[in-house]
């Protein structure tokens, strides 16, 4: 028997791990197990190859048995009880209040079916000339024209577009620039082009 | 007839447990095999299939009384049910009833 130490004690970390993963109502009887069998092999094998040992038990007993956690009574099925009671009422209100519940049923049927066909739009319209690799450095100018006190818009851009400053009151003496000039307003701007379209909503 | 399934391990464990009688526990059953069976079992081998055996119903449990050694923690013991003696019963008889339907020369060479 070696006994050159007077206490052999199992390393602590692998006992912690233990600790950490075995379910509690197995605990006790497993690391009972456990440090009979390291002071069983203390004496067969010496500390350091015992303590090598116990460190490969505490792996092994890393399994399903050992880690899953004992049931409470309660826990599980009082909750899925509840759902069940709660569906149950449910469905005895609609049957109930029949006109009613067909009224609150059509109503959101109909209330969704609005919803997803106005994503269905908002979508489309978010896709209009999204092929444009720099989209977002491309604008479209917007023309709007006054005549008999009618305000028109349009996005057709005619070569010689006439921008006008509207806080001028004489619209015949206000100063007038053409579209080839339309750094003066917007200096950022890098290249001009015509653009031709049916398009007309705002 | 319902249909017993026990594997090969279980059975030698259920075995053990039954021939401890009020001894059996984890580390005892573990150095029990490996003494009479010279095979090299570990510790949560035994564990694994001592838990199978009682959720099939061939074992039960208790927590002993504690002692000293072991750092005063108290220990499992296992004793075999009913069901479990009539299943090694069942097991034995099967075996043997197909032993004795085995040619000449393999039983001599068998014992």
């Amino acid at each position: 028997m070696k006994n050159n130490q007077p206490v052999a004690t199992p390393p602590r970390w692998a006992t912690k791990l233990l600790h950490w993963y075995c379910a509690p109502h197995l605990l006790e009887e497993v690391q009972g197990d456990l440090e009979e069998e390291f002071e069983f092999q203390v004496n067969q094998i010496g500390v350091t190859k015992a303590r090598l040992d116990y460190i490969r038990n505490v792996f092994g007993f890393i399994k399903p048995f050992a880690i899953k956690r004992k049931k409470t009574p309660h826990s599980n099925s009082f909750k899925m009880n509840m759902i069940k009671h709660y569906t149950t009422i449910a469905w005895r209100n609609v049957i109930r209040q029949k006109s009613f519940s067909a009224i609150n049923v059509v109503g959101l049927a109909l209330g969704m079916t609005c919803c997803l066909f106005i994503f269905l739009w908002v979508q489309d319209e978010k896709s209009v000339d999204n092929f444009h690799a720099n989209g977002k450095n491309l604008y479209v100018l917007y023309q709007t024209t006054i005549s008999g006190g009618k305000v028109n818009g349009n996005y057709s851009t005619p070569a010689g577009l006439i921008y006008q400053d509207p806080t001028v009151q004489n619209r015949n003496e206000a100063e007038a620039i053409s579209l080839s000039e339309i750094k003066q307003i917007a200096p950022e701007t890098e290249k001009i082009t015509t653009y031709a379209t049916g398009y007309e909503l705002p | 007839m319902k249909r017993i399934y026990l594997g090969e391990f279980e059975e030698l464990v259920l075995l053990i447990v039954a021939m401890l009688e009020q001894e059996a526990y984890g580390v005892r059953i573990t150095h029990e095999i490996i003494e009479q069976t010279d095979r090299s079992v570990r510790l949560n081998q035994v564990h694994a299939s001592l838990h199978r055996l009682e959720e099939k119903g061939m074992i039960v449990s208790k927590m002993g009384d504690p002692t000293p050694e072991r750092g005063g923690r108290r220990k499992r013991i296992f004793t075999i049910t009913a069901f479990g003696r009539t299943t090694l019963i069942e097991m034995k008889a099967v075996r043997s009833h197909l032993w004795n339907l085995l040619p000449a020369s393999m039983k001599i060479a068998g014992a």
